[in-house]
């Protein structure tokens, strides 16, 4: 019997093209769209050489200190970068400057007169790291011109080598992992939203099996089968079906749109069926909970999805790290950020405590929502037989 | 006006659902806006980069360098745990992260060189700024510093006043182009956003109630009865622009409270125009939806695919610069890219100027000719329908 209902469920789930919509190809499409959107926009942040002119002029060629800072991190051809180089430069005259500086060609050029001058275009990151290195530029010459005043024209080794070079006085302490892609989490909340879907599935399984529900319910619990029996081979079917979507989504964004993961590919596994048994158990606990019809089931378990997946980041991160910030209780209490969270710590963590932490609360949900869902069965349940009796009584 | 009551009878049990939406996307609109990090203007104005400074050893050194970076990037508060730090460079809450350690000053009162500890993104603009920035504010006070024989609390604060002189001056800038102000850009994105609100109501919407006339046996009643196919299709447009007023309304009271006085100026109405004519499209798509499609689910996939499809890949999400060519030219098919593009057209706009308006009118052009298209193909629709 175990086996003729699941069979018979999964059938029927596979010719749900609603179901599968909205579990399968929303949530590939979305990736799709996250895609396309954010490919481009979160590429731009690594720094590349800033394009600069300078005016070559008289009162360029009289400049000795600015010069020679100037000169110390930029170069003329880009073969020629190295570390240290900040600036491509170009010596150009006014009217050639201007001409670059119109056609977007370099953001900024350089004039010396009493001083160093910038013109730009318009504000942005460029123009503000020129500026800024020419605001140090100047302090720089500044405090030298300072000093040698004060020492009566000389300047000791000692004084020179401080103006001349920076000493190290911030130690790096970063994780020394290579830049992460920013865009990761997006596309792992999309994973934590479609787990969370299959709540509609699991809100669809009580339908089967709560009698003053529907009449497919009534008739199935008129059929010699226990109703824990019934419960289970749903639970399973319906389980079967959400983690082979899931694992379908999962597979789409990684090796189509490739999005990494990291290569803990056991427990990136193991995230993504205990994520969507939290989300089926989570259907099953709103199915029973509420007793509307199905429509307004539906509605109830998409929208707290929604709500989820927008704390967990989805559609800003942001809006994730502030409610970590302020009320952290809040997304220790959201499945869809937990999901999103545990993909994340596998990849950008080497220690899993964090992880692991974060599973035993997958877990503890799935045993909450199934458990109070089987409460509130036999409440039910134990009403109707109740009314029935006092009914046959009266 | 009895069909008409029918109409607004049909749009009062969908009210709930409006309002939801519309309030879900309003929270959405909001967060959106409020990320800005640059001012306009013809002056200069720095980038403000974020970072994060913490200080454990909450001293006058410690509190002086918090002030100067503070002066020249953006200070943000982060979680301060190893984790939460981790946290905020991967999601890029901050770029840089400056820790101070305790004693400090302490360290740098006996005579010794100590070291500040610092986490950033690998090779972002952000951390290079900082790092530089920093780095000259420690330079320039060591360089003071060592003009004296020896250094205490009271020649402390003599040496840190020699350095905040120092690293104020600055170079002289010359701005040649106006960048769009920040007013100016909060407007854009929240109108941007507003076309996603209402393209995924205003379809869901008049795509539910029309579906209703649309319907086997409704549909045969009303091609039996005196009035023409064609004063019917037009009744129909009309009840349901009623529905786009709800939205396109609701919307531009959001934009009023979130925008204020920004929106009383020639931009402002050019946008709100704009946002007209997206609604408009809005309903064509709705009417060509429940045409096309016969059952709820599908409806209600197709309203979400086009309202999310549009939004992704024509700048409403994501501004049309960060857009990669591929997909701006595969979004010049999309209504919403020439909305878009009316809108960051109408952003750039310095007062009145023919040149520049008549651009922005012919994207306005445009989007009617989508909306004749959208409308046809909804009209043909239904009439194959009606003789299948």
């Amino acid at each position: 019997m175990f086996s003729r209902i699941f069979k018979y469920r999964i059938l029927t789930l596979l010719h749900s093209n609603d179901s599968i919509f909205w579990l399968l190809l929303f949530p590939i499409l979305l990736s799709v769209l996250f895609n396309l959107a954010l490919k481009d926009a979160m590429s731009g942040e690594a720094f590349e050489n800033i394009h600069i002119a300078v005016i070559d002029d008289e009162n360029f060629r009289n400049e000795v200190v600015m010069k020679n800072i100037l000169e110390a991190v930029s170069v003329e051809d880009e073969s020629a970068a190295d570390d240290n180089t900040m600036f491509m430069v170009r010596y150009v005259d006014t009217t050639e400057a201007e001409a670059l500086l119109e056609s977007e060609e370099i953001d900024g050029y350089i004039y010396f007169w009493q001083g160093s001058h910038l013109v730009i275009r318009e504000n942005g990151i460029s123009q503000t790291i020129i500026k800024t290195f020419l605001d140090i530029a100047e302090q720089k010459k500044d405090i030298f011109q300072t000093m040698l005043e004060k020492n009566n024209g000389s300047i000791s080794v000692e004084l020179m080598e401080s103006l001349s070079e920076s000493k190290e006085y911030i130690l790096d302490v970063s994780n020394g992992r290579d830049e992460a892609d920013t865009s990761l989490p997006f596309f792992y909340s999309i994973l934590g939203m479609a787990c969370l879907y299959s709540a509609s599935i699991g809100c669809l399984g009580l339908l089967n099996i709560q009698i003053n529900q529907s009449p497919v319910a009534k008739r199935n619990c008129m059929a010699p089968v226990k109703k824990i029996k019934l419960m289970l081979s749903d639970f399973a079917a319906y389980g079967v079906m959400c983690n082979c979507i899931i694992l379908i989504i999962f597979l789409f964004i990684s090796k189509v749109i490739r999005v990494d993961f990291g290569n803990r590919h056991g427990l990136i596994l193991l995230t993504s069926l205990v994520g969507s048994y939290t989300g089926l158990s989570f259907g099953y606990f709103i199915g029973a909970v509420i007793k509307s019809n199905m429509n307004i089931k539906f509605y109830l378990v998409t929208g707290i999805s929604m709500l989820w997946s927008f704390m967990a980041g989805m559609m800003s991160n942001t809006i994730k790290y502030m409610i970590n910030q302020h009320a952290w209780i809040l997304n220790r209490l959201n499945p869809v950020n937990l999901i999103t969270e545990s993909y994340y710590k596998l990849y950008y963590y080497k220690d899993l405590d964090k992880y692991y932490e974060n599973l035993i609360l997958l877990f503890g949900m799935i045993v909450f929502f199934l458990a109070g869902t089987a409460l509130v069965l036999r409440y039910q349940e134990r009403n109707i037989v109740r009314k029935e009796r006092k009914e046959v009584a009266a | 006006m009895t069909d008409f009551r029918m109409f607004l009878k049909i749009l009062k049990s969908k009210i709930v659902i409006i309002m939801v939406y519309v309030g879900i996307f309003t929270v959405m609109m909001a967060a959106g806006i409020n990320d800005d990090n640059n001012k306009g203007g013809i002056s200069y104005s720095a980038y403000n980069f974020d970072i994060a400074v913490i200080d454990h050893d909450n001293s006058t050194f410690s509190k002086a360098i918090t002030s100067y970076i503070e002066k020249n990037m953006s200070l943000t508060d982060i979680i301060q745990t190893e984790e939460g730090m981790e946290d905020a460079l991967f999601e890029r809450i901050v770029e840089y992260i400056l820790i101070i350690p305790e004693h400090y000053q302490e360290d740098l009162l006996a005579g010794k060189t100590p070291v500040m500890e610092s986490k950033k993104v690998p090779d972002a603009y952000g951390a290079k700024f900082a790092e530089t920035v920093i780095s000259q504010y420690v330079d320039t006070f060591y360089l003071y510093q060592n003009q004296f024989d020896s250094i205490n609390e009271q020649t402390m604060g003599t040496v840190l006043e020699l350095t905040n002189q120092s690293v104020e001056k600055g170079t002289d800038v010359t701005v040649k182009k106006q960048s769009i102000s920040s007013e100016k850009k909060h407007m854009t994105v929240s109108f941007n956003f507003a076309a996603y609100t209402i393209l995924a109501c205003v379809i869901w919407v008049v795509g539910e109630i029309l579906s209703i006339y649309f319907e086997k046996n409704i549909s045969r009643r009303m091609s039996v009865s005196p009035i023409s196919p064609m004063k019917q299709n037009m009744a129909l447009i009309t009840y349901s622009s009623v529905t786009m007023l709800v939205v396109w309304g609701i919307s531009m009271v959001i934009n009023l409270v979130l925008l204020g006085e920004a929106l009383w100026s020639l931009s402002g109405l050019l946008m709100t125009i704009n946002m007209f004519l997206i609604s408009l499209i809005a309903l064509a798509c709705g009417f060509a939806i429940a045409a096309i499609f016969r059952t709820k689910n599908a409806r209600n996939a197709a309203a979400n695919v086009i309202a999310l499809a549009f939004s992704f890949i024509s700048g409403i999400f994501v501004p049309l610069s960060m857009l990669s060519s591929e997909v701006k030219s595969v979004a010049a098919f999309t209504p919403t890219y020439w909305y878009a593009l009316a809108n960051e057209k109408i952003g750039e706009l310095k007062g009145f100027s023919l040149p520049q308006c008549k651009e922005i009118f012919q994207f306005f052009g445009i989007e009617l000719l989508f909306f004749v298209m959208v409308i046809s193909v909804g009209l043909v629709s239904k009439r194959q329908g009606q003789k299948d």
